[in-house]
C-alpha cells in the first residue's frame, strides 16, 4: 500500500516539475513571480478541448493549443510584466506580481466564460490502469512521468550547453553585465516566458490527459504546488525546482496513506515550513546554484 | 615636385582617414536633482588613448555610463562613434555596435566560469572565428588560461579584472573604455593590466580611460581631460598635464 503510494506520488511530480520549473526559470530572470503560470497549463488543456469539439483531431488541438499558449504568455509578458521593469525598488516586483494574478484571474473567468465553470471531458487521455506485479499504475501518469523527464533533461542541456542558455544564466547573475556585453535582455526574457509556456502548456496537457478532465481552475492547484516547490527548492533554482516537485509529490503520497486524502494540501505546506526552517534557502544549497 | 605632391596627397588622405572613435558634445547626465555632469565636450581620434582624470564623485563614471547608454543623457547632448548618433540607441546596441565598456566593479556575472565570460564576449564572432579569438585573449592574459574553467567570481580581484577586459576585447571592439581598471589592485598586478592595455593601444585600439591614478593613466594615453564636478576643467598632451604644477599638487601627489 504505501509502496503504491509512494510510485503515484513521485509519478505525480512529473507535472508538479514541469511548474516548478517555469516559476523558477521566471523567477531566476527578472526576479518576479508570474502568477499567471499555472493558467497556461489550464489555457493549453481548454484549447485542445476547443479544437476538437470543432472537429479537428487531437494532434492539430495539441498544436494549435502551444501556439495559442505561447502567444498568450508573450502577450503577458508584454502588457503584465514587461512594464515593472521601467519602475525602481518594490513596484518593479509588485507591478508584475499584481499584473499577472490579474492575467491568470482573466484567463480563469474567460475561460469559464467559453466552456462553462466546470470540468469538461478531455479528448485524449490515458486513464488506463497497468498492473504490475501487485503495484497499479495510472497509465497517463507513467506517461506524465517519462515525457516530464525527457523535457526536464532537454531543459538542463539547453541552460547548461547552448549560447541562449548562457545568455540566459548571464541575464539572470547579472542583467546589467548582460547588457554591456550586448545581450538584449528583453529579448532573452521573451525566449524564457515562451520557454516556460511550453512547458506549462505541456503539464496541462499531461495532467488532463492522466485525470481525463480539464477545467477553467484546473490550474490553481499547480500554481500552488508549483511555487511550493520552487521554494522548497530554492528560489530560482532549476535543480532545487525538480527536487522540490519530488519531494512534494512523495509527501502527499505518504500524507495520504497515513493521515487521509485531506492531509494531502496541508501536508505540502508542513514540509516547506520545516525544510525553510532547515535550509532558508531551500535546497539550493544543496545544488550548484542553477 | 612629384615627391612634394605625393606627400600632400598622403597627408591629406591621413587627415581625412583620422577618424573621429568619439565625439561627445555637451554631455548632461542628472541623477534627480544633482546634475553629475555639465556640458561636457570631448573627443577620441581613432587610434588614440586619451585619458579622463579627476577625484572621486568628479562626474568620470558617469561620462563613461552615458556613453555606454547605462544612465541617460540630457536633451541636447549629443554622442557620436565613428560618425554613427548613438542617442536612443540600447546600451546592448552600443556594445553590439563595437563599444567595449570595463565598468568600475568589473561586473563578471559570478557564476559563469571564465570561459563561458569569455564565450558571452565572442558570441557575435562567427562560429569559425570564435576558437581563435579566445586563444588571442589567452595570450594576451595567460593566467586566464590556467583558471579557464574556475567560476570567475572566485577569482582573484587582478584576474577578475583581466576577465573583464579579456571578455570585452575579445570580439574586436572600435573603442574601449575603461573604468578605473587599477582600482583595488596590488601595483603588481596594476602593472599587468597597463601591460595589456599598452599592447591593444599599439594594435590601433582607441581607449578612453577613467582614472584615479593620473600618473599611470596619462602615462599610457598620448592626451586627458581633466574633470571637475562634472565639468572639463583641463586638457591637452599627458605630457604637458603631468608637468603641470597644479595638475601635480592635486592629482599626482607631489
Amino acid at each position: 500500500m504505501i509502496i503504491q503510494q509512494l510510485l503515484s506520488g513521485i509519478l505525480e511530480s512529473g507535472i508538479y516539475a514541469l511548474f516548478a520549473v517555469g516559476f523558477a526559470m521566471i523567477f531566476g530572470i527578472m526576479g518576479v513571480l508570474n502568477m499567471a503560470h499555472a493558467d497556461f497549463g489550464m489555457v493549453a488543456a481548454l484549447t485542445v478541448v476547443g479544437v476538437v469539439s470543432q472537429g479537428y483531431g487531437p494532434v492539430a488541438g495539441v498544436a494549435l493549443a502551444i501556439i495559442v499558449t505561447i502567444g498568450v504568455a508573450l502577450l503577458i509578458e508584454r502588457v503584465a510584466m514587461r512594464p515593472g521593469r521601467r519602475f525602481k525598488g518594490d513596484a518593479s516586483i509588485e507591478m508584475p506580481l499584481i499584473g499577472t494574478l490579474g492575467a491568470g484571474l482573466m484567463l480563469q473567468n474567460g475561460a469559464a466564460l467559453v466552456f462553462g465553470n466546470k470540468a469538461v471531458a478531455f479528448p485524449i487521455k490515458a486513464t488506463g490502469i497497468w498492473r504490475v506485479g501487485s503495484l497499479f499504475l495510472t497509465q497517463g501518469l507513467v506517461y506524465s512521468m517519462a515525457i516530464s523527464v525527457v523535457l526536464l533533461v532537454v531543459l538542463e542541456c539547453i541552460v547548461n550547453l547552448t549560447a541562449f542558455g548562457r545568455s540566459m544564466r548571464a541575464v539572470a547573475m547579472n542583467p546589467t553585465a548582460a547588457r554591456i556585453m550586448g545581450i538584449d535582455t528583453d529579448r532573452v526574457i521573451v525566449g524564457i516566458v515562451g520557454l516556460t509556456a511550453f512547458l506549462a502548456a505541456v503539464a496541462g496537457f499531461l495532467a488532463s490527459f492522466s485525470y481525463g478532465l480539464a477545467a477553467p481552475l484546473m490550474g490553481i492547484p499547480y500554481a500552488i504546488k508549483g511555487l511550493v516547490a520552487m521554494i522548497i527548492g530554492g528560489v530560482g533554482s532549476l535543480r532545487g525546482a525538480m527536487a522540490g516537485a519530488l519531494i512534494i509529490g512523495i509527501v502527499e503520497a505518504l500524507a495520504t496513506n497515513y493521515l487521509g486524502s485531506k492531509a494531502q494540501d496541508m501536508s505540502v505546506l508542513v514540509v516547506l515550513i520545516v525544510i525553510l526552517v532547515i535550509w532558508p534557502n531551500g535546497l539550493k544549497s544543496i545544488f550548484r546554484n542553477k | 615636385m612629384n615627391m612634394i605632391v605625393e606627400e600632400t596627397i598622403s597627408a591629406m588622405t591621413v587627415e581625412s582617414t583620422a577618424q573621429t572613435a568619439l565625439e561627445v558634445r555637451n554631455l548632461g547626465v542628472a541623477y534627480g536633482a544633482v546634475q553629475a555632469v555639465s556640458n561636457l565636450d570631448l573627443t577620441l581620434r581613432a587610434g588614440e588613448a586619451v585619458a579622463v582624470i579627476g577625484s572621486n564623485g568628479a562626474g568620470k563614471s558617469s561620462l563613461l555610463k552615458a556613453i555606454m547608454g547605462l544612465v541617460p543623457a540630457g536633451p541636447s547632448s549629443s554622442i557620436e562613434c565613428f560618425g554613427t548618433p548613438l542617442d536612443r540607441m540600447p546600451a546592448h546596441k552600443r556594445a553590439a555596435s563595437g563599444i567595449a565598456y570595463v565598468p568600475e566593479g568589473r561586473e563578471l556575472f559570478g557564476g559563469l566560469t571564465v570561459m563561458e565570460e569569455l564565450m558571452i564576449g565572442a558570441r557575435r564572432l562567427a562560429p569559425g572565428a570564435r576558437a581563435a579569438a579566445i586563444d588571442r585573449v589567452l595570450q594576451l592574459f595567460p593566467r586566464l588560461g590556467e583558471r579557464r574553467r574556475q567560476i570567475a567570481g572566485t577569482l582573484s580581484g587582478g584576474e577578475q579584472q583581466m576577465v573583464a577586459i579579456a571578455r570585452t576585447v575579445i570580439a574586436r571592439p572600435r573603442l574601449l573604455l575603461l573604468d578605473e581598471p587599477s582600482l583595488g589592485l596590488a601595483p603588481i598586478i596594476q602593472d599587468v593590466v597597463y601591460g595589456t592595455l599598452e599592447q591593444l593601444r599599439a594594435d590601433g585600439l582607441p581607449i578612453l580611460l577613467v582614472e584615479q591614478n593620473a600618473y599611470r593613466a596619462l602615462k599610457l594615453c598620448e592626451r586627458g581631460y581633466v574633470i571637475e564636478l562634472g565639468h572639463v576643467t583641463r586638457q591637452g598632451a599627458s605630457d604637458a598635464l603631468l608637468s603641470d604644477p597644479s595638475i601635480q599638487s592635486a592629482y599626482l601627489g607631489t
